[in-house]
């Protein structure tokens, strides 16, 4: 009866699943695979602040369409308020505006970037104007001098930009960059005083502003540099390295001393922007549809979400597939790791660090914190103070590897800080527990044998079309949960044990 | 491989997934596990339905009362501690005799009253109990074996193992623990498994870490053809561990003492299955043949008797 009941269960969860997944695949022609022949970036904009029970008025910059990136779409979220336009030169302004604004507030600005991916520059025949902060008095003076050292070493244009940018990096700073830079030794104020600078040895610069466009990114933040106009071309310069550089990957947003959001009449200005790039070409061909049933289709997926919270959804659909595999692993392979889930959020933090890198810090984290726990066992502390003095120890080591790894400019270093700490903490004290009592063997068995089973949903969660297949057509989880409830009721043998119980066969 | 499931499922092994699948999961239920899982209710249940245990002397909830129950124990010279929720075996403290400084535990090593404090500390707050809550230790009798397991034995009480069903013994083994059990009797920590033959008492090969043997790895001596004392009364015992909790599908671990004959010590809702190995048998078709027939037999007589007439192997 119970085991009909299961079967169908999940042949309904099963043709649920199948279905939906098959309705989308061949009706409205969501693709199979990760596209890759747009390059299209989806960036948003989050702005939140706290009204004061007054008017309030909001200006965000707009992104423009350039010679390599053109805007495709951009859409606004914003309840209520009164949307305008102004076109400030070079930039052009949203103004969001409200009569009357109370309590936490909420607007998304959001836009479809087409990277054509177009390298050449246009040359252009007059010196564009740029506008520069006026330097006056002591600043002046500071500025004058600067100007006259890089003037001595440099040769041309170039040179004696990098040669002021280097003056004000340097890192006994020079009471001219202290003067100049006051307090703020921001990139952005760099950014300006440079260009106030250079206009004075009549050289066109401007600071910009813009995004890294990089794949599976997550929050964001916006970098600055600046171009200098030279030869009838802009050039843009590293405002850390003061060196000319490529920026293949970065979309300039605005130009210019202005902040990206100005706001009157409201406090606690907070930004977030996100960026993301992948299934959007998916989701344009859903977008054309006009169909009303389409229409519903899209917004009940996760493209309708904002987009930080659908890169989260990309790292958690595929964890329900960790743990089948690991529901396998266990009841039909029969391998023994430290706690249930361990093993797939160790995996999940992997994807962070990387493998190898991931194998290699969890290894240190749990030896060096073993030792401290066996040292720990002698103290004889009671268990509740014994695991918060172990998370003490677990977080140190964290520290100290992520320290260390900087300081060694080695990436991976640095992501350890992504790992699950209780988890980690609980595996050390299971793995002492059952090194104590059932000798260091079946420890490093079950340790290995844990590790193991991570790799493998590492490898297995992170394919580019795993993630991509269950993003877009996430009813698969359905057939997923299909097969992890007939895994429950599995009862033949795990692999393990025919090893454990083959000389019964033999009799 | 194929021809290797084929033939364990022949012989009717049973597997995890098969034991927790097809018998604890569909028969045992889980309101009566705590019936089992707690050492001091099934003490209770067992005093209440006249079943010999070992005498408790006492039990402590508290660190504070961790001092109080060191002056009880003052009149005892032996001793063993456990928690209430243990398993495996794990956090059983066993107390031989007394020194000037303090106790001398079953494996030789001296234990001051702090030491002992500790222990009682770390079992209240859960270290050695089923997902880590906070249990109870209770103090009680240590049991002499009876000599029979004398030169079988290293350090440490044998027990006996016997998986019943609805009420029907239907395997059963000598636990002895070993120099690697460190005075254990589980199969697991290295003690070795004997099989017992339902009919006479009469233990059959042996099994130590998943191989089959035929003498004790440390004493040296046979395990095969021991007579177990009392063997009629065990399976009395058991079968009679039906009526006592409900539970349909449970192992029920006996010692025999020198003086005071069987005495339970614990109740199982999940009992292991390295007692097939140590039988040299299936699980599978006793349990079937039970299934088949439990209806017809009610009596606890009936019940040993068909244990014993049906799950004979000599």
């Amino acid at each position: 009866m119970s085991k009909r009941h299961l079967y169908i269960l999940t042949t309904i969860l099963i043709l649920a699943g199948a279905g939906l997944f098959a309705a989308k695949l061949l009706i409205f022609g969501l693709p199979l695979t990760p596209q890759k022949k747009l390059n299209l970036w989806e960036v948003e904009a989050h702005i939140t602040f706290k009204g004061r029970e007054g008017p309030v008025k909001v200006a965000q910059i707009l992104p423009q369409s350039q010679r390599r990136f053109s805007i495709v779409d951009q859409s606004f979220v914003s309840p209520g308020y009164g949307l305008s336009t102004i076109f400030e030169k070079p930039n052009k302004q949203i103004v969001f505006s409200k009569r009357k604004v109370t309590g936490e507030q909420s607007l998304y600005y959001r836009v479809t970037v087409l990277d054509k991916g177009v390298k050449k520059t246009k040359k252009l025949r007059d010196i564009p104007q740029t506008i520069s902060v006026d330097l006056i008095g002591a600043q002046l003076v500071a500025a004058k001098a600067i100007i006259d050292t890089a003037t001595a070493k440099s040769a041309d244009s170039s040179t004696l930009v990098s040669a002021v940018i280097e003056q004000l990096n340097a890192k006994e700073s020079s009471s001219h960059s202290k003067e100049l830079l006051g307090k703020n030794r921001s990139l952005e104020n760099k950014a300006e005083i440079v260009v106030g600078i250079l206009s004075l040895a009549k050289i066109s610069a401007r600071s910009v502003h813009g995004l890294e466009l990089r794949h599976s990114h997550y929050q964001s933040s916006f970098s600055h540099w600046l171009e200098v106009f030279d030869q009838g071309e802009w050039h843009p310069y590293s405002l850390s390295t003061g060196q000319p550089t490529e920026l293949t990957n970065y979309f300039p947003w605005w130009r210019g001393p202005v902040p990206f959001v100005n706001l009157s009449g409201g406090k606690k200005l907070n930004t977030k922007v996100s960026v993301s790039w992948g299934e959007e070409s998916a989701l344009m061909s859903v977008k054309k549809a006009s169909d009303d049933i389409e229409k519903a289709l899209l917004n009940i997926s996760f493209f309708s979400l904002p987009l930080d919270v659908q890169q989260v959804y990309r790292v958690m659909i595929v964890a329900p597939l960790g743990a089948l595999l690991l529901v396998f692993l266990r009841n039909v392979i029969g391998l023994g790791t430290f706690g249930t889930f361990m093993p797939v959020l160790m995996a999940m933090s992997f994807r962070e660090t990387e493998l190898l890198w991931g194998l290699l810090l969890f290894t240190i984290i749990i030896s060096i914190s073993l030792v401290v726990r066996i040292y720990f066992e002698s103290l004889k502390l009671m268990v509740v103070p014994r695991l918060s003095a172990l998370l003490i120890v677990v977080i140190l080591v964290m520290a100290g590897l992520s320290i260390i790894g900087h300081k060694l400019d080695m990436g991976g270093g640095l992501s350890v800080a992504l790992f699950p700490m209780v988890i980690l903490t609980m595996t050390v004290e299971r793995i002492s527990i059952l090194w104590d009592e059932r000798g260091p063997a079946q420890a490093i068995k079950h340790g290995i044998g844990s590790l193991a089973v991570a790799s493998l949903c590492y490898v297995v969660m992170t394919q580019d079309l795993v993630e991509h297949l269950f993003f877009v057509f996430p009813e698969l989880l359905l057939i997923l949960l299909a097969f992890t409830l007939l895994l429950g009721r599995y009862t033949g043998y795990r692999l393990m044990e025919l090893v454990r119980f083959r000389a019964l066969a033999k009799e | 491989m194929f021809s290797l499931i084929r033939q364990l499922k022949e012989k009717g092994v049973l597997g995890l997934n098969a034991r927790n699948g097809a018998y604890i999961l569909p028969h045992n239920p889980r309101r009566l596990y705590p019936l089992v899982d707690d050492k001091l209710r099934t003490k209770k249940l067992a005093v209440a339905a006249g079943v010999a245990v070992p005498e408790l002397y006492g039990v402590v909830e508290t660190p504070h009362q961790a001092g109080e129950i060191l002056q009880t124990l003052e009149k005892y010279s032996d001793f063993v501690i456990k928690p209430t929720h243990g398993s495996g075996g794990d956090g059983i403290l066993v107390i031989v005799g007394r020194t000037k400084k303090g106790f001398r535990s079953a494996n030789g090593t001296l234990v001051t009253k702090e030491e002992i404090a500790f222990h009682i500390n770390n079992t209240l707050s859960g270290i050695y109990s089923l997902g880590g809550q906070p249990d109870v230790a209770l103090v009680e009798y240590r049991v002499k074996f009876d000599p029979v397991f004398e030169d079988i034995t290293f350090n440490g009480v044998p027990d006996i193992r016997i998986i019943v069903f609805y009420g029907i013994p239907v395997m059963a083994m000598v636990r002895l623990p070993t120099r690697s059990s460190s005075g254990k009797a589980n199969l697991h920590q290295g003690a070795i498994g004997v099989g017992i033959d339902m009919a006479s008492g009469t233990t059959l090969k042996a099994v130590y870490k998943n191989d089959i043997t035929e003498e004790h790895p440390d004493t040296g001596n046979p395990v095969m053809g021991v007579v177990i004392p009392h063997w009629k009364k065990l399976l009395t015992i058991a079968a009679n561990s039906f009526e006592l909790t409900g539970l349909p599908y449970q192992g029920i671990d006996i010692v025999l003492d020198r003086d005071l004959g069987p005495l339970v010590l614990e109740l199982n809702a999940r009992p292991g299955l390295g007692i097939q190995i140590a039988n040299r048998t299936g699980l599978g078709k006793r349990l079937q043949k039970v299934e088949q027939y439990r209806r017809e037999i009610n009596s606890l007589e009936e019940r040993v008797a068909f244990s014993q007439e049906h799950f004979s192997v000599l």
